[in-house]
């Protein structure tokens, strides 16, 4: 033991330092990751939920896609990908990635915070070709 | 049907490559001189290395002169002993194509240590220089020995076949390592 | 063609296995015939993938849409370069190539190791084809043939996804590919030497170059990568701590890290547990990678889709490869002992070592913040997830922990350094450091971790320098010549160590490149064609771009193009034009992708992002009312820095990799010519 000691004694600093560094960096910037059901459902019950940073998976519904003429700001509509009654608007003043439309399937993550107002303030949207990225054989010959 | 054939001459192809080691009694070598002799190699060029470093080290003022002279001893040691066990290895190999006994490796260990503690005057410690010198160089072009005809590297200032003190070398460089 | 592609991966699975057990049986029981079948079988693999992959590209130029894997990811008007890296578009055609890369460094290992480290290769033959044989059988049991195909054929494919229609496509995945692939030599030496118990430095000196070449690929794919991002995809940024980009930083990581610490076990004979744990552990993390690209676990928007039963069947390999490695490291663990230990602190060892802990302590947060939504909602049921804020906090003081040791690094002796001389020997690099920050400070710049990295960049590259000009010094002393040859010389008789300086100096700039990003500005702004857009760049660089208009030509494989013109002056005199555009490809029409223009300055980048145009559809047709446009302006500090410091880093490694002349890999001795010939005559029992 003696003859390692100065190798623990810095691995266990290193792994200190380390750990409070990601301890620290988990709860200062970590976000709750939600589909739209469950948001709506801790928005219902939690007044401060409001202020917390989250992170929700949907589905973009379609046709609900609107640009601001002049002015980057983005309007559209995130509807859960099981219960499609489920849904919220997202306002977001940045650009959108190639890959979204509303007229196809899109999945789409959105991050942000949820407002009072019941709009979904975005600060990253990504957004993916949903299933569709490896066609099925039916779409292929259909 | 071209695709039979061709299916049928690249398995058949593969399969005779694969299995003609078996069939024909074919053996891959298991074994090689080299490979003893890689490791004490890698070894001896480790601890001479390290002196370079050392020597590096020590000139551009990183390492104190009390501390480089007993790294310089420890690394020299290492390397002699190194260099001791290559030697019986290689007269190992000659005489009866075995790998040295370990009595044979312990007690080239022993005696390089000894030596290593009086390196500085005497023929080892030349001998050493020499290496230090070879290792410094490079591989370079060889030298002749006028004592034993011993092809030595380019710039020795001894042979180290011999010892003998080799014809003055045109160096303009100031103190080589001091011993 | 096709058809011989297919049969000859199923005929490579029969020999990959055969391959693997003769090579250990052969091993164990000292039959020369087996090993000898063994390396036989690793050539054979690599000629049966190489007819494979043969099939696919025939595939995909022939246009053979009855296979699934060629409709989906290419149709008719593909351009042809893109035709044949359909290789590895897809997740089948890529574990394909995956298998084929290992097939081929694998025979290069056995190759080059004809005549010698005889005792090691039944063994690294074993673990080579074992882990072929693995791919093998991924490929034609789960799912994922390439060859499969559709009840009847489609008239077209679907083409390939315009994003990755670009040429970087041709140069990122291999690249990176080369590099996850290549460790597998190592890792197969590392367990050979543990099977055979020749556990000194040999193996690690036999996989040195191995190792640096490995490092070398996966440092230039993830630098090509966030070229791409930055040319392409990401409107001026270049990662996006994305689960897939986490995934080949891991591996780089440690490999990085036993770069170093090889480094200590051959000087010192310390640390070969360690080392065997580091080089396991980034060849687990190159599978780690595959597995993640390939099973969707994670969502990324690099995954290719998701598919449950590639995540379980990796993840069971991952598990045997750790635990085979475990028992034999556990096996063998009374002669893996240490030979010396941490005598100081301030020592050179210590310096690696410390590099080793901060660089896997990077991995592991790393690997931590991107398994956390895995973890939590295991755990918790609720997903928790965190992103590029997480990241950036925690590995930023790691960074700086970083720039700091390498200035410290080649300023410490072996062993134990002097305090004194240490004093003497930093003083010069913390005034400089010092004069940086406080002359950035009186003119502006008032961000910290900014500030500080700028510093120690000044701190660093100061002690290189001078570590340059000292040993130049030295050894024209010692060895009386002049400076030039001097510093030739130094250099080429160590190239480890002075490559890896020049290695150092590359990743000082790009870390500098980074700090530039807190310094970046943007505008965004809607225009008609004759109104202009300013910009101002913290280093005081005025830039006017004025808006020309739009036009629409065609190019192949695109429906339509929509360009936009904005001439730029540079404060007040003209400079080169950009362009920025909307592109619709054929069959990807609901997606117009962004092309945008960068102009390039020593210390800035000038990004011009076309982002709305309002009446796309007309702009299309060059209607004259169809040109108002929405334009985001970027300057981007610092940012050339990555790529010039990417060249840098390809420099240092390539001088490190170079051979020398009677390189420590073959005996100082002449070998003797009986060497090779001798047992195979005479040991047939």
């Amino acid at each position: 033991m003696k003859d390692n000691g100065k190798f623990f004694v810095g691995l266990g600093g290193v792994a200190l330092v380390v750990t409070y560094l990601i301890w620290t960096g988990v709860s200062e910037t970590m976000v709750y990751y939600l589909t739209p059901v469950e948001l709506m459902a801790r928005a219902a019950q939690d007044p401060t939920f409001h202020d917390v940073g989250v992170k929700v998976s949907g589905r973009v519904e379609r046709g609900s896609w609107n640009r601001a003429e002049d002015e980057l700001l983005h309007h559209f509509t995130v509807v859960d990908l099981l219960d499609e009654s489920v849904r919220f608007p997202v306002e977001y003043r940045d650009m959108l990635p190639d890959t979204f439309n509303d007229t196809e399937n899109v999945d789409v993550v959105v991050e942000g915070r949820f407002r009072e107002d019941g709009v979904f303030e975005a600060t990253i949207v990504l957004a993916k070709c949903g299933s569709r990225y490896e066609a099925t054989a039916e779409e292929l010959l259909g | 049907m071209g695709l039979i054939v061709g299916v049928t001459l690249v398995a058949a192809g593969v399969i005779l490559f694969v299995m003609m080691p078996v069939l024909r009694g074919d053996w891959a070598t298991l074994k090689s001189p080299d490979d003893e002799v890689t490791e004490v190699d890698a070894r001896k060029q480790a601890a001479l290395r390290g002196l370079r470093d050392a020597e590096y080290d020590f000139r551009s003022g990183k390492l104190d002169e009390a501390d480089f002279q007993a790294l310089k001893s420890d690394l020299a040691r290492q390397a002699l002993e190194a260099m001791e066990e290559e030697e019986v290895t290689a007269s190992g190999h000659a005489a009866d194509e075995g790998t040295p006994t370990d009595g044979a490796v312990k007690r080239s260990k022993g005696s390089a240590a000894k030596r290593a503690k009086g390196a500085s005057s005497d023929a080892d410690g030349d001998r050493l220089e020499a290496e230090i010198a070879r290792v410094r160089k490079g591989m370079a072009e060889g030298r002749t020995c006028p004592g034993c005809g011993h092809l030595n590297v380019k710039e020795s200032r001894f042979c180290t076949g011999c010892g003998e003190r080799l014809a003055e070398v045109a160096t303009t460089a100031g103190n080589p390592v001091s011993a | 063609m096709i058809l011989l592609g297919e049969f000859a991966l199923w005929i490579a699975l029969p020999v990959g296995i055969w391959g693997a057990i003769a090579g250990f049986v052969g091993g164990r029981k000292e039959r020369g015939d087996l090993v000898l079948s063994a390396e036989h079988s690793v050539y054979a693999v690599f000629f049966l993938l190489i007819l494979t992959s043969a099939g696919i590209i025939t595939a995909f130029l022939t246009d053979s849409f009855e296979y699934w894997y060629v409709a989906n990811y290419s149709n008719r008007d593909l351009p042809t370069f893109y035709k044949v890296a359909g290789l590895w578009a897809g997740q089948r055609g890529s574990l394909v190539f995956w298998a084929l890369l290992l097939s081929f460094f694998s025979s290069a290992a056995v190759f080059t190791n004809r005549t010698k480290n005889r005792e090691f290769m039944p063994y690294v033959v074993g673990v080579l084809l074992s882990i072929s044989s693995f791919f093998l059988v991924v490929l034609l049991f789960a799912d994922v043939n390439p060859f499969e195909r559709l009840p009847f054929a489609p008239a077209d494919g679907r083409g390939l996804n315009p994003q990755l229609q670009n040429y970087w496509m041709t140069i990122h995945p291999p690249t990176l590919y080369l590099g996850f692939t290549a460790f597998t030599i190592p890792f197969a030496f590392a367990m050979a030497a543990l099977l055979s118990g020749k556990l000194d430095t040999r193996w690690l000196v036999i996989t040195r170059r191995w190792i640096l070449l490995s490092w070398f690929f996966l440092a230039n794919g993830i630098i090509f990568g966030m070229r791409w991002a930055y040319e392409m995809l990401g409107w001026g940024g270049f990662w996006f701590w994305d689960p897939v980009e986490n995934a080949s930083l891991l591996p780089w990581l440690t490999a990085t890290a036993f770069l170093h610490s090889i480094q200590i076990q051959e000087n010192r004979g310390m640390l070969k547990v360690w080392n065997m744990g580091l080089v396991t552990l980034t060849f687990l993390l190159t599978i780690f990678a595959t597995f993640l690209t390939r099973s969707g676990l994670i969502e990324s928007v690099h995954t290719f889709a998701e598919n449950t039963t590639i995540a379980f069947i990796f993840l069971a390999f991952m598990g045997v490869m750790a635990g085979f490695s475990a028992l034999l490291i556990t096996w063998r663990y009374p002669l893996l002992k240490s030979e010396n230990q941490i005598q100081s602190f301030l020592s050179r060892e210590s310096a690696f070592l410390f590099n080793n802990l901060i660089l896997l302590g990077a991995a592991f947060s790393i690997l931590w913040g991107t398994l956390f939504p895995l973890i939590t909602e295991g755990l918790t049921g609720q997903a928790i997830a965190v992103g590029p804020p997480f990241f950036n906090r925690v590995n930023l003081p790691i960074g700086l922990a970083l720039m700091a040791l390498m200035g410290i690094g080649p300023v410490i002796a072996w062993r134990r350094a002097s305090r004194r001389n240490l004093v003497k020997n930093f003083l010069m690099p913390v005034i400089v450091g010092s004069m940086v920050v406080g002359g950035l400070f009186l003119r502006g710049v008032h961000h910290g971790m900014a500030l500080l990295t700028f510093g120690l960049s000044a701190f660093v590259m100061t002690i290189i320098i001078v570590e340059f000009v000292k040993g130049t010094k030295a050894r024209a002393h010692i060895e009386g010549e002049g400076y030039l040859l001097a510093f030739y010389h130094l250099v080429s008789r160590n190239r480890r160590r002075w490559g890896g300086y020049i290695v150092h100096v590359g990743v000082v700039m790009i870390f500098t490149a980074f700090a530039g990003v807190a310094f970046n500005r943007e505008v965004v702004q809607t225009v008609d064609p004759g109104e202009t857009i300013t910009i101002e760049s913290p280093f005081g660089h005025e830039y006017a771009l004025t808006y020309q208009g739009l036009s629409s030509p065609r190019g192949q494989n695109m429906v339509r193009q929509a360009v936009a013109l904005m001439t730029v002056e540079r404060n007040g005199r003209p400079v080169e034009s950009l362009t920025a555009e909307k592109v619709l490809y054929f069959k990807w029409e609901q997606s117009p992708l962004t092309i945008v223009g960068i102009n390039s300055y020593v210390l800035e980048d000038l990004y011009l992002i076309l982002e709305n145009v309002n009446d796309l559809g007309g702009a299309f047709e060059n209607e004259a009312g169809a040109q108002r446009a929405t334009f985001k302006v970027q300057v981007n500090v610092l940012v050339g820095w990555i790529w010039y410091g990417g060249f840098v880093v390809t420099l240092g490694g390539i001088i490190a990799m170079w051979p020398s002349r009677g390189s420590t890999k073959t005996a100082s001795r002449p070998k003797t010519k009986t060497g090779g010939e001798r047992p195979a005559l005479a040991a047939r029992s």
